[in-house]
C-alpha cells in the first residue's frame, strides 16, 4: 500500500489504526532475527516511524550502535524528532553502523542487520535498521542520516527510497555527527511521498543548528504532483556511470530511458575529478570524526570505568581505525600534507559539481555502483570505495534522492537523482514522476 | 627574568558562549552530550572581544572563524575546547606588548584534591589576552594587570573584573607555566615564589625543567602538574558547526563609538588639569564618569573637584554599593553643591552631608538662608560654662570642641572659619583673650 492511501486512510478513519499496529508488531516479532531495531519502544497510535539510533528521543536508550554508550540515554529531543509531533508514534531506534561508520550497515555492536531480500547480504549503511525496517513493513517512515551515502545505500540495497537534503535544509541538533561538515537527518519511506511528508515536518531553520536555512518550500507534498519531467536538463556523469557494475549500469540506463520517455533532455558528460570525491572525504571525515570522539574518553556518558577499558574495549575496529587515523592526519607533522589535501579535494569537487550543474536541472547515476555484497567479503578500503557514486552530491551540500530501479543480478538496485542546493523539490518531484515507471 | 602573560577575562555577559544557559545552569549543549550542535555565537561576547581588542589597540580582523582545540583534560566536557581565530593582533597596553586577543569558551572546575568536576561555567565566555613575553619583574606584571584591570572596566567589558592568568616566567632557557591564577595578588605571589625556587635551582647547580605547574591559592605556592618536553599539539580544526562570522559590521559600528583612550585621558588630566595620580585613576572609572568630571571642572578649580570626587564622591558610591557605571547624580544639584562647597559657603562635613542626601532621597533638605551665627554660639558657650572657663584659662584646644558644638547646633552649614571668627568676638567682648 502507498503511503499516501495509508496517512489519507487512516486520517480519513477508513483504516483501523490499532489493526495496523498489531500488524506492524508482528511483523516487528517475525523479522527479529534481521535486528533492525537496537531499542523497541511501545508504539502508540500514529505514524509508526523508526528512528536511527544516531538521532536523539527524549528518555530512549541512545547508542549509536557503538557498545560506549551502552547504557547512556538521550536527556533531549533531536530538533527533527521533536519537529514531528504526536501524529507520529516512535516504534523503534533503528541500527545502524557504530557512529554511523560503515556503507555496509551489518557492523550493529547489537546485532547483525540482514537484508530482508537476501539475509546472506548486506543491507546497506549506515542506516541499515531503517531501511529493513520499512522494507520488512515494520514501520511506514524512518528517520535515517546521510553524511556520504548513508541513506541512500540502505535505501537501494532494501529497494525503498532514502533522501539526503541539501546540507542546512533540517537540523542536525541531536544528530552524533560522523562528519560535522557533511552530515544530514535523511528521511526514508517506502515511496518518494512519504519522504516529502516527512520532510515537510523536519524541513527548516533551527537556532540549535547554525548551519541551518530556511528552504523555499514548507510543504513538499503539493508541489510532488505538479512538477514535470518535461523539458528538465538532466546530466549524466559518463565516467563514473562506466565504473559500475555491468547489472547495475543496466538499471540506470532504463531509468534514464524512463526519463527520455518523458520528455527530459539527457546530457552525458565525463565529469573527470568526481571520483576523487571519496579520498578527500575520508580524509576529512577521520579528522572530524576523531575530534568528535574524544569526548567518549570522559566517564560522563554512561559508562563507568577506566577510560583505557572504554577506549580499548567499546570501541569497534573500525572506530578506532578512524580515530586513529584522524589523529595522525591532524598533527603538525602531518596535516599539510593529509588533512590539509582532504580539505582542497573537497573544495575541488564542490567547484566541479557546482559548475556541472549549472547548466542542468537534474544529475542521475546509479546510487550504489554494485550490488549488496555478502557479510563479512569485503576489505575496510573496498568498503570506502562504494561510496563512489554517494559522495559527489554529499560534497557539495546537494540533494539527492535513492528510488528503486529494478533489480541487477536479482538483487535491488537504486537510481540516485540529484539536484542543485535547495531544490529539494525539483529532485523529490522527478523521483515521484518516475517511481512508478522503473 | 622574562614573564609573559596569558590573561583570561570573563566578560560581564550572561549568558554562555554557545547557548543560553546561565551560570551554572547546563544543558546538552555546554555538557558536550553526543548530537548536541552550538547555538549561535554570543553576540554580546564577540562585541566585548571587537572592544578588548580595539582598546589594546590591536589590528582587528574581519572574519573570525571557531576553531577545536583538542587536548584531553577532565574539566572539558568534549576534549576539545572551541576557540576563535584572532579578533586582534598585534596590539599594545602601555609599554606591553599584546599578541592577540581572541574569544573562547570555558572549560568546567576541576577540584584536583576531590577529584571532582564542575560543569556549571562549563561553556562560559572568555576572552583571551596573550602578551608579548616582555615583563622583567613581578611588579610589572601586577602593574600591567592594574593597569588591565582599569581598562577593562574603562571599557564597560567586566567589572568587577574577574579573570584567570596563566603565565610563562623563566630564568633560564626552560619555559615554566603557572597556570590558573584568579587575583592580582595571586600573581604577585606566584611569581615570588617561582623565582625563588628556580633561582634555588640555578644556583643549586641544576636546571629548570619545562613544565606546567598550578598555582595552589590558600598556600601561595606552585607544584608540578606535567613535565613537559615538546610544544603541546592542539591538533585545531575548524567546527563546521559554527559558519565563519564576519565581524566587520559590528566592528564599524563599535569604532564608531570608541571614547577617548584611557591612559591618554589619565595623562591629559595629569597635564592640562594638574590632578593627582590617584585623583585621575579615580575620575575615570568610565567615560561617562570621566564626562561628568570634566563639566564640571569647567565651572570649578579642576584639582578641587578631583580631589572632592575622589575622597568624596567615590567613597559615598561605593558605600551604597553603587558602581560609577551606574551612578546617575542629579547634575544640577551637584553643581550647586560643589558652588557652595567651593566658594567656602559650606563645611566640608556638610558637604558631605549634603552629597548623602542628594544620593538618598534625590535632593538636600535647605538650612534658613538667615542664621543667627553669634546666638547660636552664645547659647553653646552657656551651655558649656565649665569649657569656656578653661578656654578662658588658656586651654586653647578646648575651641575646637566648642566650634564642633556651635556647628552641629547649626545642621554644620556654617564653615567652621566663620564660627570660630563669631566666637573671637563673643569672646573679645567678655574678656580680652585671642584664641
Amino acid at each position: 500500500m502507498r503511503t499516501k492511501d495509508i496517512v489519507s486512510g487512516i486520517k480519513c478513519g477508513l483504516l483501523d489504526m490499532h489493526s495496523r499496529l498489531e500488524e506492524q508488531e508482528i511483523a516487528r516479532r517475525r523479522y527479529k532475527r534481521h535486528a533492525a531495531f537496537i531499542t523497541e519502544i511501545r508504539s502508540k497510535p500514529g505514524f509508526s516511524l523508526a528512528v536511527k539510533d544516531n538521532i536523539a528521543v527524549k528518555g530512549i536508550r541512545f547508542t549509536a550502535g557503538s557498545r560506549i554508550l551502552e547504557g547512556y540515554v538521550a536527556g533531549y529531543d533531536a530538533t527533527a524528532v521533536e519537529r514531528l509531533g504526536r501524529e507520529f508514534s516512535i516504534v523503534g531506534k533503528a541500527s545502524l553502523d557504530p557512529f554511523g561508520a560503515g556503507s555496509g550497515g551489518d557492523t550493529c555492536d547489537f546485532g547483525r542487520t540482514l537484508n530482508p531480500h537476501d539475509i546472506g547480504r548486506v543491507p546497506g549503511g549506515s542506516s541499515s535498521g531503517c531501511a529493513v525496517a520499512i522494507a520488512l513493513e515494520m514501520c511506514d517512515f524512518a528517520l535515517g542520516s546521510d553524511t556520504f551515502g548513508s541513506a541512500r545505500a540502505p535505501a537501494a540495497f532494501c529497494g525503498i527510497v532514502g533522501f539526503r537534503p541539501t546540507y542546512g535544509l533540517v537540523s542536525r541538533h541531536g544528530l552524533i555527527p560522523l562528519c560535522m561538515s557533511l552530515d544530514t537527518v535523511a528521511p526514508m519511506a517506502r515511496d518518494v511521498w512519504g519522504v516529502a511528508y516527512l520532510l515537510s515536518h523536519i524541513a527548516g531553520p533551527d537556532k540549535h543548528d547554525t548551519t541551518t536555512h530556511a528552504g523555499k518550500e514548507t510543504d513538499y507534498r503539493s508541489g510532488l504532483e505538479r512538477y514535470e519531467l518535461k523539458g528538465k536538463r538532466v546530466l549524466v556523469p559518463q565516467n563514473l556511470l562506466e565504473l559500475c557494475d555491468s547489472g547495475i549500469i543496466e538499471c540506470a540506463e532504463k531509468g534514464i530511458g524512463v526519463m527520455k520517455d518523458m520528455g527530459a533532455k539527457i546530457s552525458r558528460m565525463r565529469m573527470e575529478g568526481l571520483e576523487l570525491s571519496t579520498h578527500a572525504y575520508y580524509l576529512a571525515m577521520f579528522a572530524e570524526f576523531s575530534s568528535d570522539m574524544q569526548r567518549y574518553g570522559s566517564p560522563i556518558y554512561g559508562f563507568r570505568g577506566p577510560v583505557e577499558e572504554a577506549r580499548g574495549r567499546l570501541l569497534s575496529a573500525e572506530l578506532k581505525r578512524r580515530i586513529l587515523i584522524g589523529t595522525l592526519i591532524t598533527m603538525k607533522e602531518h596535516r599539510e600534507r593529509w588533512y590539509s589535501m582532504g580539505l582542497k579535494g573537497i573544495r575541488r569537487v564542490r567547484m566541479l559539481m557546482e559548475k556541472g550543474m549549472e547548466r542542468f536541472d537534474l544529475m542521475v547515476m546509479p546510487s550504489m555502483p554494485a550490488p549488496p555484497w555478502k557479510h563479512g567479503t569485503l576489505n575496510p578500503v573496498d568498503s570506502y570505495k562504494t561510496d563512489l557514486l554517494t559522495g559527489p552530491a554529499s560534497l557539495a551540500g546537494m540533494p539527492a534522492v535513492s528510488i528503486p530501479c529494478g533489480k541487477a543480478h536479482g538483487l535491488h538496485a537504486g537510481l540516485q537523482i540529484i539536484g542543485r542546493r535547495f531544490d529539494d523539490l525539483g529532485v523529490l518531484g522527478a523521483a515521484h514522476r518516475l517511481e512508478g515507471f522503473l | 627574568m622574562k614573564i609573559g602573560l596569558e590573561a583570561h577575562i570573563y566578560p560581564g555577559v550572561p549568558s554562555k558562549l554557545f547557548c543560553a544557559c546561565a551560570v551554572p545552569m547546563m544543558c546538552p549543549v555546554c555538557t558536550a552530550q553526543p548530537g548536541s550542535k552550538p547555538m549561535a555565537v554570543n553576540r554580546k561576547a564577540v562585541e566585548d572581544t571587537i572592544k578588548v581588542a580595539l582598546a589594546l589597540k590591536c589590528r582587528v580582523m574581519e572574519r573570525i572563524t571557531f576553531m577545536r582545540k583538542q587536548y584531553f583534560y577532565p574539566d572539558l566536557p568534549a576534549n576539545f575546547q572551541r576557540t576563535s581565530t584572532p579578533f586582534g593582533a598585534d596590539g599594545g597596553l602601555k609599554d606591553i606588548g599584546i599578541k592577540e586577543v581572541h574569544l573562547e569558551e570555558d572549560a568546567g572546575r576541576l577540584d584536583l584534591k576531590t577529584g571532582k568536576v564542575d560543569f556549571g561555567r562549563a561553556g562560559t565566555p572568555l576572552i583571551e589576552i596573550v602578551t608579548e613575553p616582555c615583563m622583567k619583574s613581578p611588579s610589572e606584571a601586577t602593574e600591567f594587570l592594574k593597569n588591565l584591570s582599569d581598562l577593562m572596566r574603562y571599557i564597560g567589558v567586566s567589572y568587577p573584573l574577574r579573570f584567570k592568568v596563566d603565565t610563562n616566567i623563566s630564568l633560564a632557557e626552560a619555559r615554566v607555566e603557572v597556570k590558573n591564577i584568579g587575583s592580582i595578588k595571586g600573581v604577585k605571589t606566584a611569581f615570588e615564589y617561582e623565582a625563588q625556587r628556580q633561582g634555588k635551582v640555578i644556583s643549586s647547580g641544576g636546571k629548570v625543567l619545562g613544565e606546567t605547574r598550578h598555582y595552589d591559592e590558600d598556600t601561595g605556592r606552585t607544584f608540578s602538574a606535567r613535565e613537559k618536553e615538546t610544544e603541546d599539539d592542539y591538533r585545531k580544526i575548524p567546527d563546521a558547526d559554527l559558519p565563519d562570522y564576519d565581524i566587520s559590521v559590528a566592528l564599524r559600528s563599535i569604532s564608531r563609538k570608541i571614547s577617548e583612550d584611557l591612559f591618554e585621558r589619565r595623562a591629559r588630566y595629569m597635564k592640562t588639569y594638574t590632578l593627582s595620580r590617584e585623583a585621575c585613576i579615580a575620575v575615570t572609572p568610565t567615560p561617562g564618569f570621566a564626562e561628568l568630571f570634566e563639566r564640571l571642572a569647567a565651572k570649578f578649580p579642576p584639582a578641587f573637584v578631583g580631589e572632592w570626587i575622589r575622597s568624596d564622591l567615590i567613597g559615598e558610591l561605593s558605600y551604597r554599593g553603587i558602581f560609577p557605571e551606574d551612578a546617575k547624580p542629579d547634575e544640577g544639584r551637584l553643581e550647586s553643591l560643589l558652588g557652595k562647597y567651593a566658594s567656602g559657603g559650606i563645611s566640608k562635613l556638610r558637604a558631605r552631608i549634603m552629597l548623602r542626601e542628594l544620593l538618598d532621597k534625590g535632593s538636600w533638605k535647605e538650612r534658613p538662608a538667615d542664621v543667627d551665627v553669634s546666638k547660636a554660639v552664645r547659647e553653646v558657650m552657656e551651655r558649656h560654662k565649665d569649657a569656656v572657663q578653661k578656654l578662658k584659662r588658656g586651654k586653647k584646644v578646648i575651641a575646637d570642641f566648642l566650634v564642633g558644638e556651635v556647628s552641629q547646633a547649626l545642621g554644620f552649614q556654617i564653615h567652621p572659619q566663620k564660627i570660630r571668627e563669631e566666637m573671637e568676638k563673643v569672646l573679645e567682648k567678655t574678656v580680652q583673650i585671642k584664641i
